[in-house]
């Protein structure tokens, strides 16, 4: 018994092995990166990368839509992208008898891996067109819902937002992403392998090795996988210190802090862990997992006040601060 | 899974645990127990020293320093530490993502998952054996290192308020009361007495009036030296108090053998013939030409006095002027000469009364309780009364035909007449006055030097018991001086308008404090009907004898002195004193005040009933003046001889 289930774990381990190998044979470096993104995928959660302007945040998502081997699709978020741009409109149509009729035409919201690049340049209104699709896996338009094809991920990407010609994404948008990555700028090393790679003659392919029902059945693996009483406990500790009000609240939080992080905050950190000790050949996750996963999973959860913001706190700091405060039993 | 397939991890989890408890205790017993240890020590030891007993090495607040110590190891022992908290630790240092606490976890029954999946508990089951696997390799030690913190600011400020508190003074040894100290304990500080030697600042102006008392060959002068011996080894530490009580006890003795061979020798009273001297000397000090014999009286230097006389009788015979002024100096001599000769004493009268007494009670008939042995030890006491006012009166009568016979010369000194039988007479009668001044005033000094003598080695004595004692009492008299004045002033007493006893117990009455031997001394008469209140305060034995005397019901309180009085005021010789009743004016039916008393009784002789029980009143506080020793000697021989002079009289 225990013997099968640990099989699973590694061929899992194995399989993941394999998609990492393929996404570094285009993108360089950005370890953490992919792992975060690979955590997305295997948690069934959507993924927000943050960073400035030719990180390879584009590639990156896109070659991971290549390697497992699903539909992609690709939004450019611009400022005048309308919502049925996204998730698709009725069209007037002849239906071959000579009369016409409104026929639904999908948008490229229908597609098991979406990217939604720079989706903080368009409106606010145009960006809400996919919380249900991120929430529910179904979008609902000209009176009717369709749901979406699964697995559906939503990988988006925004410049940071002191930028230019962005529009910060509402808060309900944002609890929907599992993570928010941030995209760091490669080192010297890392640098002088991309510009070796792609300044070349030959660009590098990728071959997938994971497909939809492989990549299901990972996930139903990670949600099997049992957590300790205590674990559960700690998350939640956790999640509370974000609060401002909470008894276990730091210094930070309380004089930085307006709102702390949701319960599907608590959610993501508890199935990132998952991820990650399956990814580390454990069948449990642990503290040192729910220490790794906390700022990714709740970074974009907790919302400074203006005291916070006017003096240049990070939430990762405040995060970190709460990381320290909050022990488990 | 049970706990039996747990046991590789539960061993690991215990040996932590041991680890655990063990560093607890050394960190509490560094961080805790050392610092709050030494202050509650550094409180305690200042405490003993300051105000507790000597005796003991450490007080009970000293021991209170132990406290901490074992609360800190209570803690260690049996503070709760969970296997989850221990698996925890070890999870973390050996960085095994909680394998041990999770193992743990998943092997209790019904554990919650947090997943409904059926592969779940699988996953579960292979993290226990993770947990298992995870042990082989890992000890305790190093999860738990054994480390002794390093020493703080604090742990040396409160090792530095502990050196403070040892630095502190300690109290004497011999603070213990008596009833404490046992023979060997006695022994024991005897002998550290011995060893520290006794502080000699109080005992100064003893010594310097024994020094004054050393310069001729005498009794007084030779009792003079050995005293100041005894108290010079006393200071050095080669004897101790009770082996320098004992030589002062023996010179004591030596002392009265040699008053008794000098009574014996002289025929007169001293006392008649030194207020003689003395009335003479102030007669001479109103004359130019006597100034230097007055001068030498004054010091009772008879040699000096002596020739003196004769260079002043000389210059007389040269000179007219000075004839003139000799002649009226010795017309005053001689008239205070005859006021001493004719001084009258009330010896005449108590001996009159003693022996009219003792008639009385040879010619009553016995009482029928009284035993013939009672009754002729009674008489006995009775006639040795009479013998000795008989004895005393005839010294005075000496004394006085001695003064006579000065008065004599004296006028047979300014006999006037140029004519040589007359020049020669009074030359013979000038010589003889010298002569005879020279004489008397030798016997007063002698009779003085040995009563100087005598309070030189009492005031040893005195010294000696007190030596080492800090004045505990001091602050009794204090407070007994305050609730003197405040009745000297007029105070009304207390119950029935009677005056209260301020001093309830005669001096010696009290329990012995100090380290005392020696019997009591001392003869009194008991009297009053007192509802006395107040402390008594004495460091005697407390053997004074109270006999009641008298006409009045109440209870008899007796005068007697304990030896731990230095002298006892009044007439040492335990005058007889009549009761007598008297009127009092009532002042709105609460008696009079003291103030009244006395002054009635100055009036009337000091006679009366009241004034007895003032006097008592006066004389027990002045007593404890009188022990302190704070008084000079001079000062208390002052105090002494008014006592005696304002006792009451019949």
């Amino acid at each position: 018994m225990s013997q099968e289930h640990k099989a699973q774990i590694e061929a899992l381990q194995v399989d993941l092995s394999n998609l990492v190998e393929e996404v570094q044979r285009v993108i360089v470096g950005q370890d953490e990166v992919i792992r975060s993104v690979i955590t997305c995928l295997l948690a069934r959660g959507h993924g927000l990368l943050e960073g400035v302007p030719g990180l390879g945040k584009t590639l990156l998502i896109r070659t991971l839509a290549e390697a497992v081997s699903m539909d992609f699709a690709r939004i450019q978020f611009t400022p005048d992208l309308m919502p049925a741009d996204i998730v698709g409109t009725s069209v007037l149509m002849d239906d071959g008898t000579g009369g016409r009729s409104l026929q639904y035409q999908p948008g490229p919201v229908f597609a098991n891996i979406v990217l939604a690049d720079e989706i903080n340049r368009a409106t606010p209104k145009t960006q809400s067109a996919l919380l249900e699709a991120m929430a529910e896996g179904q979008v609902t338009a000209a009176g009717e819902t369709r749901p979406l094809p699964q697995p559906f991920f939503v990988l988006a990407t925004q410049n940071p937002l002191e930028q230019e010609g962005t529009y910060p994404l509402p808060e309900a948008q944002l609890d929907r992403f599992l993570f928010k990555i941030q995209v760091p700028f490669p080192t010297e090393d890392e640098l002088i392998h991309i510009l070796d790679r792609t300044t070349g003659s030959e660009a590098a392919s990728v071959r997938p090795v994971l497909d939809g029902k492989r990549l299901g059945e990972m996930q139903a693996l990670i949600r099997a996988i049992p957590v300790a009483p205590t674990l559960t406990r700690y998350v939640v500790r956790l999640l509370r210190a974000t609060h401002p009000e909470d008894a276990n609240a730091g210094e930070k939080v309380q004089r930085f802090v307006r709102a702390g992080g949701s319960p599907r905050g608590a959610q993501s950190v508890l199935l990132a862990a998952r991820v990650r000790a399956v990814l580390g050949g454990r069948s449990t996750p642990s503290t040192d997992d729910v220490r790794q996963v906390l700022l990714p999973a709740l970074r974009h959860r907790v919302i400074r006040n203006f005291e916070g913001e006017a003096e240049g706190v990070s939430v990762d700091d405040i995060l970190a601060e709460l990381v320290e405060r909050v022990s488990a039993d | 899974m049970n706990r039996a397939d747990l046991r590789p991890i539960l061993r690991l989890l215990d040996a932590v645990r041991r680890r655990v408890r063990l560093q607890d205790a050394v960190e509490g017993l560094a961080r805790i127990a050392l610092p709050a240890g030494l202050c509650i020590a550094a409180v305690g030891v200042a405490g003993d020293r300051l105000f507790g007993s000597a005796t003991v090495p450490f007080g009970p607040l000293t021991w209170l320093a132990l406290v901490p110590m074992a609360g800190v190891l209570a803690w260690a022992a049996f503070r709760p530490l969970s296997a989850r908290a221990l698996a925890r630790r070890v999870d973390a240092h050996y960085e095994t993502h909680d394998a041990l606490g999770h193992a743990l976890e998943f092997a209790q029954p019904e554990v919650s998952l947090g997943s409904q999946d059926e592969r779940a508990p699988g996953f579960a089951a292979l993290a226990v054996q993770a947990g298992l696997e995870a042990v082989p390799g890992k000890r305790a030690a190093p999860v738990v290192p054994i480390r002794v913190p390093p020493l703080r600011r604090i742990d040396l400020l409160s090792a530095a308020l502990l050196a403070v508190a040892f630095a502190l003074p300690e109290r004497p040894f011999d603070e213990d009361p008596p009833g404490r100290v046992g023979p060997d304990e006695a022994g024991a500080g005897a002998e550290l007495e011995a060893r520290e030697g006794v502080d000699m600042t109080l005992a100064e102006p003893l010594r310097e009036e024994l020094d004054r008392l050393r310069g001729r060959e005498d009794a007084a002068a030779k009792t003079a030296q050995e005293v100041l011996e005894i108290l010079a080894a006393l200071e050095r530490g080669e004897l101790d108090r009770a082996q320098a009580l004992a030589q002062l006890e023996a010179l004591d003795e030596e002392l009265a053998k040699a008053e008794l061979e000098m009574e014996a020798t002289l025929e007169e009273d001293p006392g008649i013939l030194g207020e003689g001297m003395r009335e003479l000397a102030e007669a001479l000090k109103q004359h130019e030409i006597t100034q230097e014999v007055s001068d030498a009286l004054s010091r009772g230097d008879e040699d000096a006095a002596e020739e003196a006389l004769r260079k002043a009788f000389e210059e007389a015979e040269k000179d007219t002027g000075a004839r003139d002024a000799m002649e009226n100096a010795m017309r005053d001599a001689e008239k205070a000469l005859g006021r001493g000769a004719n001084e009258n004493t009330d010896t005449a009268s108590k001996l009159a009364e003693a022996e009219r007494r003792l008639k009385r009670e040879e010619k009553r008939e016995p009482p029928e309780n009284e035993t013939e042995e009672e009754r002729e030890r009674r008489l006995k006491r009775k006639k040795e009364d009479v013998e000795r006012l008989q004895r005393q009166h005839e010294r005075e009568k000496a004394a006085q035909r001695e003064l006579e016979e000065l008065r004599r010369q004296a006028q047979q000194a300014r006999q006037q007449g140029q004519g040589q039988s007359q020049q020669q007479k009074r030359q013979q009668g000038q010589q003889k006055f010298g002569q005879g001044t020279g004489e008397a005033q030798r016997k007063v000094s002698k009779a003085r030097r040995m009563s100087s003598a005598r309070d030189g080695v009492e005031e040893a004595k005195s010294f000696v018991r007190r030596a080492g004692q800090n004045g505990e009492s001091e602050g009794r008299r204090k407070e007994q001086q305050k609730a003197f004045g405040k009745a000297a002033k007029g105070d009304k007493k207390g119950k029935d308008g009677q005056p209260s006893m301020l001093v309830e117990g005669e001096v010696g009455d009290g329990p012995p404090d100090a380290f005392m031997e020696g019997e009591g001394e001392g003869q009194g008469e008991g009297e009053g009907q007192g509802e006395g209140q107040g402390e008594g305060e004495g460091e005697g034995q407390g053997e004074g004898q109270g006999q009641g005397e008298g006409n009045q019901p109440g209870q008899g309180l007796g005068n007697g002195m304990g030896e731990g009085s230095v002298g006892a005021l009044g007439d040492e010789q335990g005058m007889k004193t009549q009761q007598k009743n008297v009127h009092v004016n009532a002042d709105q039916g609460r008696g009079a005040t003291r103030a009244q008393i006395i002054e009635q009784a100055s009036q009337e002789g000091f006679a009366s009933q009241g004034y007895r029980r003032v006097f008592q009143d006066y004389r027990s506080f002045a007593q404890t003046a009188i022990d302190s020793e704070e008084l000079p000697p001079s000062q208390r021989r002052r105090v002494k001889r008014y006592y005696q002079m304002i006792q009451p009289r019949d």
